[in-house]
């Protein structure tokens, strides 16, 4: 195996996985529990219980595998830091807001018009909805704030993609991918290279989820 | 047989280079002939109803966009519901995001505090108000955009006074800001010479001139072209001066534009000449005359760079004025088996040097028609169609309303080339090519590609005449663009001053 290092809440005992998805440069597998694990050949593609990877192992779908990752360093902490944005960078998040008033992530700020943060999951485009990722991103920055995330937001199983209620279930719980870290990282600081490059690379998440997640942030500042 | 059809967008506001890349679109369909879309303003009806388009059925307002197509009957349809489609998702245009850039003007000043200046592109309508929003926030602005009302202007401009910060604009295409080129700039050198421009293309002119002569500007402020009004009085231009005056790296200054209002220049002139600084006056074709050393005043652009670089180099400006003076009479025995009979159609895309080299026919052969005339009795009463010798300026708002800069694009000034080449009473076609930042990467493809097929037609009766203002170091490379323009037999000129003369040369 290629194995370079894992996420630091990749559980020790080998696990037995199936393949469900395979990217170019990720393969997500599900547990018998339902979670989402992945396997990343980029390290900025790093989240909760995921393993980097020289390359991507030849895994079939549908493939069972088992997962030995105890003799792996630990090469990512997927925990949100506990240090809130700085208020400089307020008027930035404001305009994320903006993502919502053009296509294609208007529909979901039409449906947020209507004044239920809840109904916009599973709404929207996107491999994982746009809905839930602006979700997810109102739950980071509900977290970042150092409050509790209100459960009446968290959404039902069937209201979404197994792949996106993972993602949410991570969020609440205040766990999320390195892209996002950074971004998180670099709103608490001052420097805005830093901040310029995390943004850049949350903008690079999937064809719309970058946007609906920072859209979710802001809101989740303002509340 | 070839059907037209006009679609009707109601109230769709669309940037121009939105809009050209969507009607590049629909020309590479097949069957499509013909494609454009353009705000529906009253010049834009004009020059779709001249391309032979029916218009006078349209019911539309200028905030209404025009889709108008011609070709085969049977795509037409398909084609209006093509552009609609692109509209949304315009082609070149990324959807998927790239490298994060601030939205709002906050935004961007949260990421760079430190900022002390704005450049403002957006319509013309809220471009205003975003002005005024930067004044706010302590920044000098330069306002690209035009159709600002001059109410808008007047107001900006004294706030900015107020503030100690200069507006640059409205309709400020051109500046450079400690070498560093801003909107439409060459890529010259960085030097003693300090510019204040009320003309975009005048201010490139007399930029490119300089370097050509191994100098270079460190500051160039553009005012845009109505601040020198006798309405606005001025107001950047003093200001860009006494900063200029007061800058130790600045040796010799440099004015530009065409003549101010009277008591606009006094005041100009009162300033420069307090400030003790060697200076070239190059207000085109201004009353005011003789040289108080070391003020020069002078009459064209060439003239005030090879005043201007003689002042920098410490040598002596009138000499280097009388020796350039010498070279445009040599034009003459050049253009002697150039001789052609008829009249003159300038091209041009740049507005000062239109009317510079209206200045200078209009002294060598007589009055000169224009839609941006000298004096109000040549105006042309449709800029569409020439009479005896006209020179067109394609960067008139008339032809930018929602559509590319001429700089930007030169296909409808091309397309002027070839008409202008099937009148029997042409014998000289001149133009230019500005070259520069933000210009169209290869300008002199785009005319030389119509000179060789008016060429074809007209054969030899038309001489062509061009002036390719630009640096080497220029995206385009001026050497490149000046070949290529020369491949197709046009004759290209040192400046814009020695372009006019050759071909009033060539009929007169």
């Amino acid at each position: 195996m290629s194995f370079i290092g894992r996420s630091s809440d990749w559980q020790m005992a080998p696990l037995r996985l199936v393949v469900v998805e395979r990217h170019k440069s990720v393969i997500n597998l599900r547990s018998r529990a339902g979670r989402r694990y992945s396997v990343v050949t980029k390290g900025e593609d790093m989240g909760p219980r995921s393993i980097l990877s020289k390359r991507l192992p030849d895994w079939s779908m549908g493939e069972e595998v088992m997962v030995f990752a105890e003799a792996l360093p630990v090469c990512y902490d997927p925990e949100i830091p506990k240090t809130p944005p700085s208020r400089r960078w307020r008027p930035l998040w404001f305009e994320w807001l903006d993502f919502l008033a053009e296509p294609p992530l208007d529909v979901v700020g039409k449906e947020l018009a209507k004044g239920d943060l809840s109904s916009v999951a599973g709404l929207g485009p996107g491999l994982t909805p746009a809905g839930d990722d602006l979700l997810a991103g109102y739950m980071t920055a509900t977290k970042l704030r150092g409050e509790t995330v209100p459960a009446q937001i968290f959404p039902k199983m069937d209201t979404t993609t197994w792949l996106s209620f993972d993602i949410l279930r991570d969020a609440f719980a205040g766990l999320v991918w390195r892209r996002i870290k950074d971004l998180c990282d670099a709103l608490a600081g001052e420097g805005v290279s830093l901040l310029e490059e995390s943004l850049t690379s949350c903008l690079a998440m999937g064809h719309t989820s970058g946007r609906a997640y920072l859209a979710g942030m802001a809101l989740g500042f303002e509340a | 047989m070839l059907l037209q059809r006009i679609h009707v967008e109601k109230g769709a506001y669309y940037d121009s280079v939105t809009l050209m890349l969507v009607a590049r679109e629909l020309q590479s369909m097949e069957g499509i002939e013909e494609a454009s879309l353009n705000m529906a303003t009253e010049a834009n009806l004009k020059i779709l109803a001249a391309a032979g388009f029916g218009v006078s059925d349209i019911q539309a307002g200028q905030s209404d966009l025009l889709i108008a197509v011609r070709g085969d009957g049977s795509v037409l349809e398909a084609a209006i519901e093509k552009a609609r489609e692109l509209l949304k998702n315009p082609p070149g245009r990324k959807s998927t995001p790239g490298e994060y850039r601030p939205k709002s003007l906050d935004g961007a000043l949260s990421m760079l505090p430190e900022a002390n200046m704005a450049l403002i592109s957006i319509a013309g309508r809220y471009a205003g108000d975003e002005a005024d929003k930067c004044l706010d926030a302590g920044l000098h602005v330069m306002l690209y955009s035009d159709n600002v009302p001059i109410e808008k202007e007047i107001s900006l401009k004294n706030k900015a006074k107020e503030k100690g910060l200069l507006v640059m604009g409205p309709d400020c295409g051109t500046a450079v800001i400690r070498g560093v080129g801003l909107g439409f700039a060459n890529a010259c050198p960085t030097g003693p010479v300090g510019l204040v421009a009320a003309a975009g293309t005048g201010l490139q002119e007399v930029h490119v001139q300089l370097a050509r002569r191994g100098v270079g500007v460190l500051h160039a402020i553009g005012t845009g072209g109505r601040d020198v009004k006798e309405e606005v009085g001025g107001i950047t231009f003093s200001m860009g001066l006494e900063a200029l005056l007061c800058d130790e790296e600045i040796q010799v200054v440099v004015l530009i534009g065409k003549p101010p209002a009277p008591s606009v220049e006094e005041r100009i002139l009162r300033i420069l000449e307090g400030g003790k600084k060697p200076a070239a006056v190059g207000f085109i074709g201004g009353k005011a005359s003789g040289d108080k050393p070391p003020l020069y005043l002078c009459r064209e652009l060439e003239e005030t760079a090879a005043v201007a670089a003689a002042l920098a180099n410490g040598k002596d400006p009138s000499s280097a004025r009388e020796e350039l003076f010498k070279s445009y009479e040599r034009l003459k025995e050049k253009a002697a088996p150039m001789k052609r009979k008829g009249f003159i159609r300038g091209l041009y895309s740049g507005g000062t040097l239109c009317y510079e080299a209206q200045l200078i026919a209009t002294g060598l052969i007589g009055s000169v028609y224009s839609n941006a005339p000298l004096a109000s009795e040549m105006k042309l009463a449709d800029s569409l169609k020439s009479r005896g010798h006209t020179m067109v300026d394609y960067g008139e708002d008339e032809f930018t309303q929602g559509r590319l800069h001429p700089m930007m694009d030169s296909t409808f000034r091309a397309e002027r080339l070839l008409s202008e080449s099937q009148d029997p009473d042409v014998g000289v076609i001149l133009f230019d090519c500005v070259l520069g930042y933000g210009c169209h990467p290869n300008p002199a493809g785009q005319m030389a590609e119509a000179v060789e097929k008016a060429r074809k037609k007209a054969g030899g009766r038309i001489a062509y005449v061009a002036y390719v203002c630009g640096v080497d170091a220029d995206p385009q490379g001026a050497t490149e663009q000046r070949k290529i323009l020369e491949e197709a037999g046009v004759t290209v000129c040192d400046s814009n001053a020695e372009a006019a003369r050759l071909a009033c040369y060539i009929v007169g």
